[in-house]
């Protein structure tokens, strides 16, 4: 099964790494074959319900305990074989591919040598040339291990869903008035938009509706924090000329404040509609939500 | 499905489109060459030792590796896409499928043949290399692993100038095997690289808010005059930024025929792999295939780049800010260090005026053929003379071809990002102190005229190529952004720091306290954090250190200047913007510097690796 050239005499260099190939790949073989082996031949199902079973009890807990254990299933279905069938490439061609390794470990020695004049008075060069690509190779490593982490723990969210379906990444509220907005207008609409938020995201997941915005140029530098801790400069309606209403020709007019000081709560209830796709979607009939959103359609002129 | 189809298509398409402007421009000499070389059959140069033709990273004797064409084709493909996109639309054309697959079977038309050329005699050596062999060889050469040794003799050694100066004797069996090594891992890197971008739609913000946006009003008005991207209360974010990102993720969703913003990433990885091709590709042209190799991979490692969340995974422009701009200084490198090469300077890099090369002659080959009788001298020179013309030739317009790259990625690095006019500057001053250094002291600057002319010292004839490469970036910048740069003018202000609109003498003076705070976050930011983001600021402190002398060759003064002054970009940027300074320095200095990366890997590479060796024969003559 396996070519193995009895015929050739091996110098000492060769059978060296013919050993070291040997207990890299006897540990890999075995390895991949048994987990591949099992993986393949345990449905997902099965996995997802171990995963389940060993997640805390909380709901959001299980749901992504069992979507994690899903791509790691999946991740070890497609990496396994194709380890495997390296391992068994490397067995079949045993004597070339200790042969090539052992030749890129000389080879790469004589470069970082090279890199750094590897003579006896200047050894220093050589270690220092090495030790800080070693370091290079342990920080990819690591990094290359946590971004694969990060994926896993992406997955219950994102998985091959587009950003229009999953709204990443954005606060709960934007999530909320860019679907409300999608439900109440129509695909093409012009809508102007008084805010103390920046409407950027809400923007991008409405298009091909426009929004308009007038921006406050105290605001305009301005990055945001979490949970409304900087308070951002914005006109009111009312402080919009006429002229430029006109020149944006809405066919709607979003009010949407965040900060409690920009509205008084007795309006939070001004767009019946709104509050009804509030209680909808969170499924709680006496939800008021505590930030402003009123849409309106505009006039002609328009004015609400 | 036929959208993803398409959308193959249309990838392998621009890739192509891509490869045949890289052909085009880098092999500018080679048309020129092989005319003369039809005058003259005799084309050798016998100086005294036989000579190796320009050899690509496994040995042939392509003139661009293949690794070069591949990732420069990746990213020249996107980058001329998104400007003749550009330029489509400002002449009034829609942008759209149309638009998108004339581009795609332009690529296939001028790409396709150059490609199956080069596929065609790289099987035709292989079957010839096949034959040679013994039947039992034969039969091992069948295997994977015995191919990647293919061409390499064993115990073949090749001789290289360490960093510090002294000839070393490296196996080229053993390099190759190392090479091969690394084209697997960076392969491996690659898939990992798309795998993981795909694996999330786009969900930053800048990624969002400045570029996607701008790309779906693209899908939806079909033409980068659109009522809303000049509208200033529209809502997005920088609406002066410049269109590459948005246009290229247009080209997508035209293809694939709707809006899929997990599918429009797939730009990046594709950077990413372009840069570290042509990164390897032309490093093994100028050193140690190996090293170069090396280089290449450390590159592919650096964190910031990959897998960081902001760097090639993500929509943003800051990573495709580092892969063309490192790229520009990549081949203002290559420009500069063009006569470093033996291969070159023994093939083509000597230049001389007839007259001058028939008084040279005899003492040319004195040197080479002591016991050569004198009538054997001139017949030599006469033959040497004509091949001078074609290295001549060949070597000033490959220094042309190099600087028209630099120049075409500097431009795309400036129509991705703001932050590229900026280092566009920086490139362009780097160069003209260079130019003066040269002038000012040119025993200490080491640089190799490309055509160096007799009649003229030295230090002029190496300003003359210096001021001719610098000359070239800037005419070439100069096409690709002028339309740009005109259609910028009415986009609106609304959100912009507006840098060059703020900056005022008095102002710079009122922010001087700043620049402490900038240096020592900066430096922070690049030393001491390095778990973070990557050992390149380390690594290149290493170079410094190991091959301090190497730092006086125009080309590593080069980027050194380079870096020197993106640094001071960056801190005068953080006197003159109007945001607060630590959240916008702050914020930003990780992104930024990531845009620096590809040049700190390189500026060690230069330092550090192996590079050829020098044409003995040829120094004593000056040519070198």
């Amino acid at each position: 099964m396996f070519k193995v050239d009895r015929s050739a005499r091996l110098t000492g260099d060769e059978l060296r790494s013919q050993f070291w190939l040997r207990c890299l790949l006897v540990p890999l073989t075995l390895t991949t074959a048994l987990i591949g082996g099992l993986i393949w031949f345990l449905p997902v199902d099965v996995v997802q319900d171990w995963a389940y079973q060993l997640a805390p009890p909380d709901d959001t807990r299980r749901l992504e305990a069992i979507s994690h254990a899903e791509f790691l299933c999946w991740l070890l279905r497609v990496v396994m074989p194709l380890l495997l069938l390296a391992a068994c490439r490397s067995w079949y061609d045993f004597a070339n591919t200790a042969r090539w390794w052992s030749d890129a470990v000389v080879g790469m020695l004589s470069v970082t040598r090279g890199m750094a004049d590897g003579t006896r008075s200047s050894r220093w060069r050589t270690v220092l040339v090495r030790v800080v690509l070693a370091a290079w190779c342990g920080l990819a490593v690591v990094h290359f291990a946590d971004s694969l982490r990060q994926r896993v723990r992406d997955w219950p969210y994102y998985r091959f869903r587009s950003g229009d379906r999953v709204l990443p990444n954005i606060s709960d509220s934007n999530v909320d008035v860019i679907r409300y907005v999608q439900q109440a207008t129509p695909t093409n609409s012009r809508i102007l938009v008084v805010s103390d938020q920046k409407l950027f995201f809400l923007s991008y997941y409405l298009l091909p509706r426009r929004l308009y915005h007038k921006m406050h140029p105290d605001s305009e530098h301005v990055i945001p924090k979490e949970n409304l801790q900087r308070r951002l400069a914005t006109y009111r309606l009312e402080d919009l000329d006429a002229a430029f209403v006109q020149r944006i020709a809405p066919d709607y007019i979003l009010e949407y404040f965040e900060h409690p000081d920009e509205f008084d709560r007795s309006e939070l209830q001004d767009d019946p509609a709104w509050i009804a796709f509030q209680r909808r979607m969170h499924g709680n009939p006496s939800r008021v939500p505590n930030f402003l959103v009123r849409l309106r359609r505009a006039t002609a002129g328009g004015q609400p | 499905m036929s959208g993803l189809l398409l959308l193959t298509f249309g990838l392998l398409g621009q890739w192509l489109f891509g490869v045949a402007v890289a052909h085009l421009v880098l092999s500018l000499a080679w048309w020129r060459s092989s005319l003369v070389r039809s005058v003259q059959p005799t084309e050798r140069l016998d100086y005294g030792s036989p000579v190796a033709p320009p050899t690509g990273e496994s040995g042939s004797t392509e003139v661009t590796p293949w690794a070069e064409l591949a990732g420069l084709g990746l990213v020249l493909g996107i980058g001329l896409t998104a400007w003749g996109l550009f330029v489509w639309s400002l002449c009034g054309g829609m942008l759209g499928r149309g638009a998108s697959l004339t581009f795609t079977v332009i690529g296939f038309v001028c790409g396709g043949p150059i490609i199956w050329k080069r596929l065609r005699s790289k099987w035709s050596r292989h079957s010839r290399a096949v034959q040679r062999r013994s039947p039992s060889q034969s039969r091992s050469a069948n295997s994977p692993l015995a191919s990647a040794l293919r061409g390499e003799e064993p115990g073949v050694r090749g001789s290289w100038i360490d960093s510090q100066g002294a000839v070393i004797e490296i196996d080229a069996r053993r390099d190759a095997a190392w090479c091969r090594v690394c084209q697997w891992l960076i392969g491996g890197l690659a898939v990992i690289a798309l795998a993981q971008t795909l694996l999330t739609p786009h969900h930053f913000w800048d990624e969002r808010s400045i570029f996607a946006i701008k790309g779906r009003v693209l899908v939806a008005d079909g033409s980068i005059r659109s009522p809303d991207l000049l509208d200033p209360d529209f809502v997005q974010y920088h609406p002066k930024y410049p269109l590459l990102i948005p246009l290229a993720e247009q080209h997508v969703y035209a293809l694939l025929g709707s809006v899929d913003d997990r599918l429009s990433k797939i730009v990046f990885p594709l950077l990413y792999l372009g840069l570290v091709l042509t990164m390897a590709g032309v490093l093994s042209r100028r050193v140690l295939p190996g090293a170069a190799w090396l280089f290449a991979l450390l590159l592919a490692t650096v964190p910031v780049l990959m897998p960081y969340e902001l760097g090639f995974l993500s929509g943003q422009a800051d990573a495709p800010m580092a892969c063309f701009h490192g790229l520009a200084l990549l081949y203002l490198w290559d420009a500069c260090t063009w006569h470093d090469s033996p291969t070159l300077t023994r093939n083509e890099g000597a230049s001389a005026s007839a007259k001058a090369r028939a008084r040279e002659a005899p003492r040319l080959n004195t040197s080479a053929h002591q016991n050569v009788s004198h009538d054997d001298s001139k017949r030599q020179a006469g033959s040497s003379s004509l091949t001078l013309r074609v290295g001549l030739s060949s070597a000033s317009r490959r220094v042309a071809g190099a600087s028209i790259i630099a120049g075409l990625c500097g431009a795309f690095a400036a129509f991705t990002k703001d932050e590229g006019i900026a280092f566009l500057l920086v490139d362009v001053v780097a160069m003209s102190m260079l130019i003066l250094l040269v002038r000012l002291a040119p025993k200490v600057v080491r640089t190799n005229s490309a055509v160096p002319d007799p009649g003229c010292s030295d230090s002029v004839q190496q300003n003359g190529s210096l001021i001719r490469t610098l000359a070239a970036v800037v005419i070439c910048a100069a096409i690709i952004l002028g339309p740009w740069l005109i259609h910028r003018r009415d986009l609106p202000l609304t959100t912009e720091m507006n840098y060059f609109g703020r900056a005022s003498f008095a102002l710079v003076i009122e922010r001087l306290p700043v620049l402490a705070w900038e240096a020592l976050h900066l430096a922070h930011r690049m030393l001491w954090e390095w778990p973070h983001w990557g050992l390149h600021w380390w690594l290149m402190l290493v170079g410094l250190v190991i091959a301090p002398r190497r730092v006086l060759s125009a080309s590593q003064l080069v980027l050194l200047l380079d870096v020197i002054g993106s640094l001071l970009a960056l801190m005068i940027a953080g006197m003159l913007a109007p945001a607060q300074l630590d959240e916008h320095i702050g914020g930003s200095s990780p992104r930024f510097l990531m845009q620096l990366v590809p040049v700190a890997v390189l500026f060690a590479a230069g330092q550090l690796a192996p590079r050829r060796e020098a044409s003995v024969e040829l120094n004593p003559d000056g040519l070198v």
